[in-house]
């Protein structure tokens, strides 16, 4: 452990990281605090900055952007009433009363400190966690991989309760354009109907970047041609909560850390989430619930302990499994993997620096985030003044160059492009972007252990093959893993259907 | 809400289309070896069953009556789409994507840039004035600072310009 924290820190405290650590969280600061530019988007944005950047140095700036762009939103949440990122939200409830009465800048002071504690504790969580992960994980055959990959998308199905079918649509498009290019143990080409340039398969980085980036432009085409900043700010100084005002929500703090970064580490669910449900919980813990959505801290601290200490809970199963934990994690995962990296246990084990860094990363970040959002709230007003005629062209141009940057050939941006076009037909046909994404990132993971295990497996037929790969005991304890772990996903799939169906019954007796 | 049904019959056509290709295509397995047709044929099956759930579920949401008013309107809100900034606003990012390469990006960011910044209601001097900053501070920021390739254009003076653009710093 202590070789960890050493190796971390001698990574980040070199000039060249610190100064790429603090230029990120600037970067995602002002992104996540952009009306229409999401956390997602932010860390699709910063993809493109890190191109002459190495493996470790990518991770380090793509993560502290992911860190400020959470905060980033919840600062607008407060003075403007507008999330930043969809994870503030709650924070609007009662940051944006206290603006109203005056209190603004302590608002801002507790969003920020909160922010900050609650990041903190989720990266030291994800270093405590990701090594006795790992060192499970790496007793993981192919068949245990699949199963974990597929808990991830079965979850994430079930996150979205009114719209499974259309979720589980999106994640089986995913998996199915994962499945175009080379196969991955014949070599021979599949699905590529003819076009040689679908060999090589579907570049993830151009595909996310249309679907996150792109779509998003073209929603607000749609619905806008500016910014609307409201309220009456002009400018803001952020004032820090006295120690009696912190000591007075620290059991909220600790409650949402805690949950926020368990949140974080389940695949699918993310900082939104967390947010809204340690805000709800606070609520109900509270001896003075009536206080929720009048300007309490309470209301702000909640939100923003939780949706912080998400950030660090998705790096979990990224770092130790090799399974993103959420969209940002899968962005961060496709650059990675563009620089040459294994994903998966071996990772850890190899190049623990990748762990190190990251922690390294999260924690300087947290705290270059106070003094970066003290500055950036000091000309936020005009920030936010500026025109979607101009904020939109450039999202799509940086956009472009992220994309083009990928292999430096025009079919990237073209690719990208034209995803762009889908995402938003899929938005509009109330498809889920972020599980057909998500299908898309764990489909090659999905398959290439699925089919591994069913060559290692013994059996006479396809059947019994398949008896054997499911309940096949770990090597370490006498545990057929794979079969709790594919009954869990059915659980989990089938959970929200049954539960509407017991809701509906219940209501009908009523 | 028309276009949902389409999607959706559409995307069952070519589930179905896919699950014969591969099925064509692909070398036959093994008898007990996951063969490389065989995830995605189940994968197809999977998508077929939930987009018929999907379909079923659509004709339960929604009325007869509002279906067929959705279905009637669709060619008129197709038209209407055909005119919007919206629209516009996707025509100009395919010939983005388009001539990205050929022109380059000192060239297609600005021209990108100001088309999009006018259809989003911009006023034309903050655009144009706006256009050519960004231009310039993402050209040399990127190309420049971050050694990321940005395309210099196939058009012979527009690439002497990049080269030159590129000189001042270097």
């Amino acid at each position: 452990m202590l070789d960890l924290l050493i190796s971390g820190f001698a990574v980040m405290l070199t000039p060249k990281m610190i100064f790429f650590v603090i230029a990120a969280v600037f970067l995602g600061t002002l992104f996540g605090a952009l009306p229409g530019v999401s956390a997602t988007m932010a860390v699709t944005l910063g993809i493109p900055f890190t191109y002459s950047m190495t493996a470790v140095e990518s991770i380090v700036f793509l993560v502290a952007v992911y860190c400020a762009s959470i905060t980033g939103g919840g600062m607008t949440a407060i003075l403007f009433k507008i999330p930043g990122v969809p994870s503030s939200a709650p924070t609007t409830y009662d940051g944006y009363p206290m603006a109203q009465q005056g209190q603004a800048g302590k608002a801002l002071g507790i969003q920020l400190l909160c922010s900050a504690i609650g990041g903190m504790f989720a990266a030291l969580a994800m270093l405590l966690l990701c090594g006795p992960l790992t060192t499970a994980a790496v007793s993981f055959g192919p068949a245990e991989l699949f199963a974990i990959a597929l808990l991830g998308l079965s979850i994430l199905s079930s996150l979205d309760v009114d719209n499974i079918c259309r979720t589980i649509i999106s994640g089986l498009i995913g998996l199915l354009i994962a499945c175009i290019g080379i196969d991955p143990l014949l070599g021979v080409p599949r699905m590529t109907y003819g076009f040689m340039s679908l060999n090589s398969g579907m570049e993830m980085i151009p595909i996310m970047i249309g679907f996150f980036a792109v779509t998003e432009v073209l929603k607000q085409t749609r619905k806008r041609d500016t910014l609307s900043a409201v309220g009456e700010v002009k400018q803001m100084k952020t004032v820090f909560p006295k120690l009696w005002e912190l000591l007075s929500v620290k059991w909220t703090i600790i409650r949402c850390s805690v949950a926020g970064t368990v949140i974080g580490i389940l695949p699918g669910a993310g900082a939104t989430i967390a947010a809204f449900m340690c805000y709800s919980m606070e609520q109900k813990l509270s001896k003075h619930p009536e206080k929720f959505g009048t300007g309490c801290i309470d209301g702000i601290a909640a939100p923003e302990t939780g949706n912080n200490a998400a950030t660090g809970g998705s790096m979990v199963p990224l770092l130790s499994l090799g399974i993103p934990g959420g969209n940002a994690a899968a962005i961060m995962m496709s650059a990675l993997v563009l620089k040459g990296v294994q994903m998966g246990p071996m990772l850890l084990v190899k190049q623990p620096v990748f762990l190190s860094a990251t922690f390294a990363s999260m924690f300087f970040a947290n705290i270059v985030m106070i003094f970066a959002a003290m500055i950036l709230a000091k000309v936020f007003v005009q920030v936010l003044r500026i025109p979607y005629a101009i904020l939109g062209p450039m999202i799509i141009m940086m956009a472009t160059i992220g994309a083009f940057a990928t292999k430096n050939i025009a079919t990237d941006v073209m690719v990208m492009a034209v995803c762009g076009l889908i995402g938003f037909a899929f938005v509009a046909c109330k498809f889920d972007v972020s599980a057909m994404i998500l299908g898309l990132v764990l489909g090659k993971i999905c398959e290439s252990n699925l089919r591994r295990a069913y060559t290692i497996a013994d059996g006479d037929t396809l059947l019994s093959t398949t008896w054997n790969v499911f309940t096949q005991p770990l090597k370490i304890a006498p545990v057929p893993l794979t079969a709790i772990l594919i009954i869990t996903c059915l659980l989990v799939l089938v959970s929200p259907g049954l539960k509407k169906l017991w809701d509906k019954r219940k209501a009908a007796r009523a | 809400m028309a276009l949902e049904l389409i999607v959706n019959v559409l995307f069952a056509i070519a589930a179905m289309y896919t699950y014969w290709y591969v099925g064509e295509t692909m070398p036959e397995s093994d008898a007990s070896e996951l063969g490389a047709e065989q995830w995605p044929q189940f994968l197809i099956v999977l998508l077929l069953i939930a987009i018929a759930f999907n379909i079923r579920g659509y004709f339960k949401r929604n009325k007869k009556e509002d279906i067929t008013a959705a279905f009637a309107d669709f060619v008129p809100s197709v038209g209407r789409l055909l005119t919007s900034k919206l629209f516009i606003g996707m025509i100009l990012l395919i010939a983005m994507a388009y001539l990205y390469d050929i022109l380059g990006f000192i060239a297609t960011c600005p021209l990108f840039m100001i088309g999009y910044g006018l259809i989003l209601g911009g006023r034309p001097v903050t655009v144009i004035v706006s256009a050519v900053i960004i231009t310039f501070v993402l050209y040399i920021g990127f190309s420049v600072f971050l050694d990321v390739m940005l395309p210099r254009g196939d058009v012979p003076f527009l690439r002497s310009f990049a080269l030159f653009v590129e000189s001042l710093f270097e």
